[in-house]
């Protein structure tokens, strides 16, 4: 398959037949534009905010796409796969045999046919799709979840909610992948800034669903996490009072 | 084989990395002994020494016969690998002591593969009677340098037979061309991979200059710490 | 460890034979002078350390062999050098008009954002003055790059020389520097942001759902 097959990823969830991107350029490409926007930035705030814009764009996309395909039945899923892999087999029977293959397309039409009368038929579904996050909860659970597992493979390593402050809560991530050969102890401000992007990934994500909020950076390392970032989320004040009108009865 | 000092030289000669791996504690019982054996050269006796290195390997470069600079094509510049260099062995190490992942690279070494030598005509192995020096060169000049403590008896080597040694070919794998060569190269390759992701990766770095990185220091310590 | 110094630059010192360069490089390295011509065979080097806007900079000057034997070899030290000096004798019509032919060399072998400097020597022997300072300041002009005399024996401009080309190399490497002053600035505000902010205590959320993953 060509290399540009991730531009042609599907919008629906593809399961074990994850797009990977070879870290080595992912990195590269991160300390280059790390590079150039700090040689733009006349102070680190502003390199900050420049990094955070980027991570902002990338996290208003992702909202998109991941709770599409949250809410995707699993029924139409599998249907999906079982398709993509008959399709797959059906061209390179074609292009092995085009006489003797007239049965396998003909097969594969109807199927793609049933698929699309059933995913047609998703519309029907709408009402029971996953709704849109309402609590902070479980939109951090599913950042903490679903958007990092989709951006870096695995989930971040916690979940936390500050303890006497309602608006404060923490993502941790042991192990960041974009910045891991960074240092962090030569450099606070510089390692912290550089995660920036992922601050603007969350903000964009969270704000672009209704709950405002500002996300820092900061280094906190252990011995055996000698990289650990913490992603500081501290919500509007009219985020917390809207969730105490809406679910403190509850 | 013991590593005392790892250096790396830059395309132009100039000493941007160095780290002694003998540790300056001196023994209580004989206080001579570290003093007479240890080389304590300060910061510019080392830069004038890798410069003088830079120059000695591009001098020997043009003393290189030239029979042998027109038989390159015949000469297999492969170098084998060796299995788990200065990383730790999956069969041998408790699985909780197993590092997670070697930086951007998969699996459970660098490199698994034999790989090519681009050190053609230069300096590649200094022997002398009090250490051996080896030098891994890069495609872009730059320069791995390994100082050894182990001592290697002239003219004997236990040059493993790789099965290239074809019919005009020369097999530089044979007996000049030694084992301790062979894995300080394997060595000296896993040092220039840690390099490409701590240093080339780190968006704070100049080009050529000196790398100051406590990450890439873990991960060339951690290297020698598990070669025996 | 070898962090003791942030930069490390490469200067070429190049010219005919016996104008002095190594003389040049004693007074700048060591401040000491000799009479004795002992002519430098290959390479020698020397180095200094400056500080330059609070980072501590090596100048490693590759002091080369002005002898045509040792050609091939020096050919081989332009090579990722940051500031190349040439050297010329102010009482030896020669070696200036020599200047052209290293320019030359500077040219095949090194890079062409270099950074030059033309430096006329034993100025202080100003009775056998043959090269006019006039004359050697307009073909420097000409070939665009800065133009000093100096005298190894009475030490004049000797530490200009050097560290002018040190300063400009610093300056061509920066761009990135700019802001990096502005950080430190900002920095301490910025760590102290940081330190502001409670990061302990908390309880963790992840165990509570299962319908993250």
């Amino acid at each position: 398959m060509p290399a540009s097959r991730i531009y042609d990823h599907s919008l629906l969830p593809h399961g074990k037949t994850q797009q990977e991107v070879s870290l080595s350029v992912m990195t590269l490409l991160y300390q280059e534009m790390i590079q150039r926007l700090y040689k733009q930035s006349d102070s680190i705030e502003h390199f900050q905010s420049k990094l955070n814009d980027v991570g902002y764009r990338l996290g208003v996309n992702v909202l998109e796409l991941l709770n599409y395909r949250a809410s995707v039945p699993v029924s139409i899923i599998s249907k999906a796969k079982d398709l993509g892999n008959t399709m797959s087999n059906s061209n390179t029977v074609i292009t092995n045999n085009s006489t003797s293959n007239a049965p396998t397309t003909s097969s594969n039409a109807s199927t793609l046919s049933n698929f699309i009368d059933e995913f047609n038929s998703l519309g029907k579904d709408i009402p029971r799709m996953k709704r849109r996050d309402l609590q902070i909860i479980d939109i951090l659970q599913f950042i903490h979840g679903t958007v990092w597992s989709y951006l870096f493979g695995h989930v971040s390593s916690d979940l936390v909610k500050a303890q006497g402050n309602e608006t404060e809560y923490r993502i941790i991530d042991n192990e960041p992948q974009w910045t891991q050969f960074i240092s962090g102890a030569r450099n606070q401000l510089h390692y912290e800034s550089c995660n920036y992007m992922l601050c603007g990934v969350i903000q964009g994500f969270l704000k672009e669903s209704g709950f405002p909020c500002d996300v820092s950076a900061h280094w906190q390392p252990s011995d055996e996490q000698p990289q650990r970032i913490v992603f500081l989320i501290q919500f509007h004040q009219q985020v917390v009072a809207r969730e105490q009108l809406r679910y403190s009865r509850a | 084989m013991g590593i005392e000092a790892i250096l790396i030289i830059n395309k132009s000669g100039g000493l941007i990395y160095h780290r002694s791996f003998t540790s300056p504690q001196v023994d209580p019982s004989n206080p001579t002994i570290t003093s007479t054996t240890k080389h304590t050269l300060n910061s510019n006796d080392l830069l004038i020494l890798a410069s003088t290195l830079h120059s000695v390997f591009a001098i020997s470069s043009q003393i290189t016969p030239k029979a042998l600079q027109l038989s390159q094509s015949n000469i297999n510049y492969t170098i084998p690998y060796h299995p788990y260099v200065g990383v730790a062995n999956p069969q041998t190490t408790p699985k909780n002591n197993m590092p997670t992942k070697y930086g951007s690279f998969k699996g459970d070494d660098y490199f698994k593969e034999p790989f090519h030598n681009w050190n053609k005509s230069g300096l590649k192995q200094l022997s002398t009677d009090q250490f051996t020096m080896y030098i891994y060169q890069t495609m872009t000049g730059l320069k791995f340098v390994a100082i050894s403590s182990s001592v290697l008896p002239s003219g004997t080597g236990s040059g493993e037979n790789n099965n290239n040694a074809g019919a005009n070919t020369v097999n530089i794998n044979g007996s000049q061309y030694n084992m301790g060569s062979q894995i300080a190269d394997n060595l000296l390759r896993k040092v220039y991979c840690v390099y490409s992701d701590y240093v080339m990766k780190d968006p704070f770095y100049s080009l050529e200059m000196p790398i100051k990185s406590d990450l890439f220091d873990d991960r060339v310590k951690s290297l020698i710490d598990h070669l025996l | 460890m070898n962090s003791e110094y942030d930069y490390l630059f490469k200067l070429l010192l190049i010219g005919n034979s016996g104008v002095g360069k190594s003389c040049l490089l004693l007074r700048f390295s060591d401040d000491t002078y000799t009479n004795d011509y002992i002519s430098t065979i290959g390479v020698d080097f020397k180095i200094k350390t400056v500080e330059l806007d609070g980072k501590t900079v090596k100048l490693q000057i590759w002091d080369t062999a002005g002898q045509e034997r040792f050609r091939t070899i020096t050919s081989s030290y332009y090579r990722g050098s940051h500031g190349i000096i040439i050297v010329y004798d102010v009482t030896d019509q020669d070696s200036f008009d020599g200047v052209k032919m290293w320019l030359q060399e500077i040219d095949r072998y090194a890079t062409s954002t270099v950074l030059k400097l033309l430096v006329g020597n034993k100025c202080d022997l100003n009775d056998k003055r043959v090269v006019d300072f006039d004359v050697a300041k307009e073909f420097a002009e000409a070939n665009q790059m800065p133009f000093l005399e100096t005298s190894a024996l009475d030490s004049t401009n000797v530490e200009e020389a050097f560290l002018t080309m040190a300063r400009q190399i610093k300056e061509s490497m920066a761009q990135q520097k700019l802001s990096n002053n502005n950080n430190t600035n900002n920095g301490n505000a910025g760590n102290g942001d940081s330190n502001n902010v409670n990061l302990s205590g908390g309880q963790s959320l992840t165990n509570q759902s299962s319908g993250c993953c």
